[in-house]
């Protein structure tokens, strides 16, 4: 198996492509898949997805003059509206749960795997945290540098290299043991 | 499965379905930017733009204070031996100085010959006048003799005499009463008896105050006389007669203490106060110092800086635990909110 840590620092880091502030259209269409594909990454929910995807362009619009693209690029910007956003679901998830647990309801199940990945990758990452799963969308779908997944996450460089070292560990160890 | 068949399957992951993007293109486009909106603040950049301006606002203000302030000089009262001609408005203070006791930063100290400032003849004024004068040392008591003579000669009174002559050096303070209208001639008598060190003249005019209260006196006669008349022609219901009688007790008792104040003030007037200190040579023990422009300019601005840094420190003491206070909340805030996220995103 090939070393994980090695393995980030080929991460290629993209470049701002421009200061120039792209319209809202032009931002939407560029980076609608890698907002969808963070937000699915993170919550592991097709449906879910979708409706955070849609309330985190309806949030941008809404801040849109707020966007200026000398502080960050139109996507982390878009990633950090999206986590907020996911950040709430997860909270408002969280609530329900509570709820229903007093109401001595049924614990619904687990919505199923919806990745779109092979099994054994569904599996592992399902069985990552939140917060791996969080950084293994931005560092390895998204292919956010560091510097930027780190400011996104509020947390230093080194702690979000760290992290993703680790998750990306354990995700091959889980995987492994799954073969 | 090696890492970079999991990064390559991650990254063919499928994107946003049909639907999410038909909901998201059919989003508006939203108002363009407001070209004369403020630039986003940076706290870094704004402190370090800000520090140095303020700093150099200080600064600027405590030498712009010293240069207005400090750097003006005085004009003394010409002292050539001859009285300048003086004006006296009515109610207008008028004072003069020379010399250094009575005004620090003022002309340089130097024997100078005595003026003096001409009460008005016509007028009601209040004159008061300092003079310090310097005498030989073997002179001291005599001139403190002469002085008193010089006083009762002029028709007035010595109010005060302190004295304090260990051996023949020491210093002698009086307070003179003298006429007004002799005033002048006085001054200038007191001041031959030695050398004059320093020299203030105050003139207050007060006709137009005592002018006001004769006005007054005369209106209250005219009404004690009215309420008198009506008192004494009869035929008054008793709480008729009752309040006119309270009311005439009134002005009269209002008469009375307007022309106490008009009889106080024409006093005033009429004698004026002449505070006279003599010293000898060494009964000086400390020079006075008189600083040039520049040092007065480079202390007054020295001055105002010192005020403007204990206002800042006031500031920051006042201010302080209330910042405080809120940064501990803000963080306390965040550090929750992030504790509590971690907790929730450590779950699969």
């Amino acid at each position: 198996m090939k070393d994980v840590s090695a393995a980030t620092t080929t991460l290629s880091a993209r470049p701002f492509a421009s200061t120039r502030a792209p319209s809202f259209a032009e931002a939407a269409e560029r980076h609608l898949d890698d907002v969808y594909r963070y937000l699915l990454v993170f919550t592991r929910d097709a449906s879910a997805a979708e409706d955070l995807a849609a309330e985190t362009f309806e949030r941008a619009l809404r801040t849109w003059r707020r966007f200026d693209p000398a502080r960050a690029s139109a996507r982390t910007w878009l990633c950090t509206i999206a986590r907020s956003v996911a950040l709430d679901h997860f909270r408002a998830e969280q609530r329900r749960r509570r709820r229903e647990r007093v109401a001595s309801e049924p614990e619904g199940q687990a919505p199923p795997p919806e990745l779109g990945l092979s099994p054994k990758l569904e599996r592992a990452m399902a069985a990552l945290s939140a917060a791996d799963r969080e950084l293994v969308a931005l560092r390895i779908v998204l292919d956010l540098d560091s510097d930027a997944a780190a400011r996104l996450l509020g947390i230093s460089t080194t702690a979000c290299t760290t992290r993703l070292s680790r998750a990306l560990k354990r995700l091959e160890e889980l995987m492994s043991n799954d073969e | 499965m090696t890492s970079d068949a999991i990064f390559t399957e991650l990254r063919g992951m499928r994107g946003a379905p049909e639907t999410l993007r038909e909901r998201v293109l059919a989003l508006p486009e939203p108002q363009p930017r407001v070209s004369w909106s403020l630039p986003r603040l940076d706290f870094r950049r704004f402190a370090l733009v800000a520090a140095p301006a303020v700093l150099a606002l200080g600064l600027g203000a405590a030498a712009l204070h010293g240069v207005v302030s400090g750097g003006s000089s005085s004009r003394p009262v010409a002292v050539d031996g001859n009285p300048p001609t003086w004006e006296v408005a009515p109610n207008v203070t008028h004072s003069a100085s020379s010399g250094a006791a009575f005004g620090a930063g003022r002309a340089k100290a130097a024997p100078q010959a005595l003026s003096s400032l001409p009460p008005s003849s016509t007028r009601l004024n209040k004159y008061e006048a300092w003079l310090r004068v310097r005498v030989a040392d073997d002179r001291l008591s005599s001139a403190t003799t002469r002085a008193m003579q010089i006083a009762r000669a002029y028709g007035g009174y010595v109010a005060l005499v302190d004295m304090n002559t260990p051996g023949n050096k020491g210093t002698a303070s009086l307070v003179l009463r003298v006429p007004v209208t002799r005033v002048e001639d006085a001054v200038l008598r007191l001041g031959k008896l030695g050398e004059v060190k320093a020299q203030r003249v105050r003139i207050q005019d007060l006709t137009r105050q005592a002018n006001l209260l004769r006005r007054q006196i005369v209106a209250l006669q005219a009404t004690i006389a009215k309420l008198e008349r009506k008192l004494a022609a009869g035929g008054l219901a008793p709480d008729e007669r009752l309040r006119l009688q309270y009311q005439l007790d009134e002005a009269k008792r209002t008469l009375a203490q307007k022309t106490k104040t008009r009889a106080g003030t024409v006093r005033e007037g009429t004698l004026a106060t002449v505070s006279l200190a003599f010293s000898t040579p060494q009964a000086a023990v400390v020079p006075p110092h008189h600083p040039g422009r520049l040092e007065r300019t480079a202390r007054d601005a020295g001055a105002f800086l010192v005020r403007e840094l204990a206002w800042l420190l006031y500031a920051v003491i006042v201010l302080a635990p209330i910042a405080l206070l809120a940064a501990a909340l803000v963080l306390g805030v965040r550090v929750g909110r992030r504790r509590s996220d971690e907790r929730l995103l450590a779950q699969p």
